[in-house]
């Protein structure tokens, strides 16, 4: 059994996700080799043959699309590992910039560039969008999570390689947190850094933006329950994928106005920077974005010229 | 109709029985409780709005009534 591990446009997180298996990893390396990751070993390529190859990143530029089709054709399983991976991440966040702009920022802003201005010409091309990576090419299995969490991939590594499959909750964030969630009277929005949250009612209701209730599930509510509003990492949750009339900012405008009885126009009055609070994570999603509902079409429209 | 309750999912917030339109749920100490089931028209408006997605409806599902894009469904099946 050989595994490879594929760095995209990522922070390789999800790699040091996998390395957070810690003990297990020893388990793991003796029923599999990895033959292939840049970020925990030296082998510049990868090679043929690989059992299960797993991507992390999402597709920004004209080498991580040409790495993506090499890996595919090289192994037989791919798993789209990490949110970017599944629905473009916070890399498909760069849509919100035109591509002049990201590469004068990359290439010719940052402190570290030599002053002499000459770009190097061997720097890929970026595509002319973010892709998610099952937007490209076939996916076997998505796993996601920014990155996919420790408890989590403690379950499912050993059982993809074994071959094994297993039954996982498929709910949203909600059903794992254990505030109270109730209707709520006289509704303001609050930003994060305002007020401390009580400890016991639900994020949301206590104004603050938690898209817990709208974010797959699997992540056992860390961030609420330890006062900070889930920001939908793991991307959306189920019923959100499958229903086309669903978007997740429709679906929070909604849930909002039933909580607190306050019309939906008055509660998208008061929600700002949509596309960071509520895309932030699927913003490079074609699935996401062909929804009929979503915001995310007019907020790439909008800011990238 | 068969309704459950996932008693461990449910947050308790009673939106599923302010939203239903045949009065089907009743809050039994903070968890829903389908008191009548045999109102149920089968819309899941409840599925809709229920934020930790505890409830289910034996035997219908959105997807099998609507037109579904083909990209959503692979994906779909395939999120472990």
């Amino acid at each position: 059994m050989k595994i490879a591990i594929e760095e995209l446009a990522g922070c390789s997180g999800c790699t040091i996700a996998v390395l957070d298996l810690h003990e297990m990893l020893l388990d793991v390396v003796a029923g599999a080799d990895i033959v292939y990751s840049p970020v925990i070993m030296d082998v510049k390529e990868p090679p043929e043959g690989i059992d299960i190859a797993f991507v992390t990143g999402a597709v920004r530029n004209v080498e991580n699309q040409e790495r993506l089709e090499k890996i595919r054709k090289r192994s037989k399983t791919l798993v789209a590992l990490g949110t970017c991976a599944c629905y473009g991440g916070i890399s498909g966040l760069s849509m919100l910039n035109s591509n002049a702009d990201l590469f004068s920022c990359v290439y010719r802003e940052v402190e570290t560039t030599k002053p002499d201005g000459v770009i190097p010409t061997d720097v890929p091309p970026f595509l002319y969008r973010a892709f998610a990576v099952g937007d490209l090419v076939k996916v076997d299995y998505y796993v996601t999570g920014c990155p996919p969490k420790e408890a989590f991939l403690k379950k499912i590594i050993p059982a993809m390689i074994a071959g094994n499959t297993l039954e996982l909750s498929r709910k949203s964030v909600c059903s794992e947190c254990d505030r109270t969630m109730g209707p709520v009277e006289n509704w303001t929005l609050s930003r994060r850094h305002e007020g401390v949250p009580d400890r016991e009612h639900c994020l949301l209701g206590q104004g603050y933006l938690c898209l817990g209730s709208v974010t797959f599930g699997r992540c056992s509510a860390t961030c609420p329950k330890n006062g900070i509003p889930c920001h939908g990492c793991n991307g959306p949750s189920l019923d959100i994928l499958r229903e086309p009339c669903r978007d997740i900012h429709g679906m929070m405008v909604r849930r909002i106005s039933d909580l607190t009885d306050k019309p939906a126009k008055e509660v998208e009055k008061e929600l700002y920077d949509v596309a960071h609070t509520m895309y932030a994570f699927t913003i490079g999603s074609l699935i996401m974005e062909d929804k009929e509902t979503s915001k995310i079409r007019d907020l790439v429209k909008e800011r990238s010229r | 109709m068969d309704i459950r309750v996932d008693k461990d999912a449910c947050v308790g917030c009673g939106l599923c029985v302010k939203d239903c339109p045949m009065h089907v749920y009743e809050l039994q100490e903070k968890v829903s409780v389908p008191v009548r089931p045999n109102n149920c028209m089968g819309c899941l408006s409840c599925h809709e709005i229920c934020p930790a997605q505890a409830l289910e409806h034996r035997g219908i599902y959105a997807a099998k009534r609507h037109y579904i894009d083909i990209k959503v469904c692979e994906m779909l099946r395939k999120v472990v």
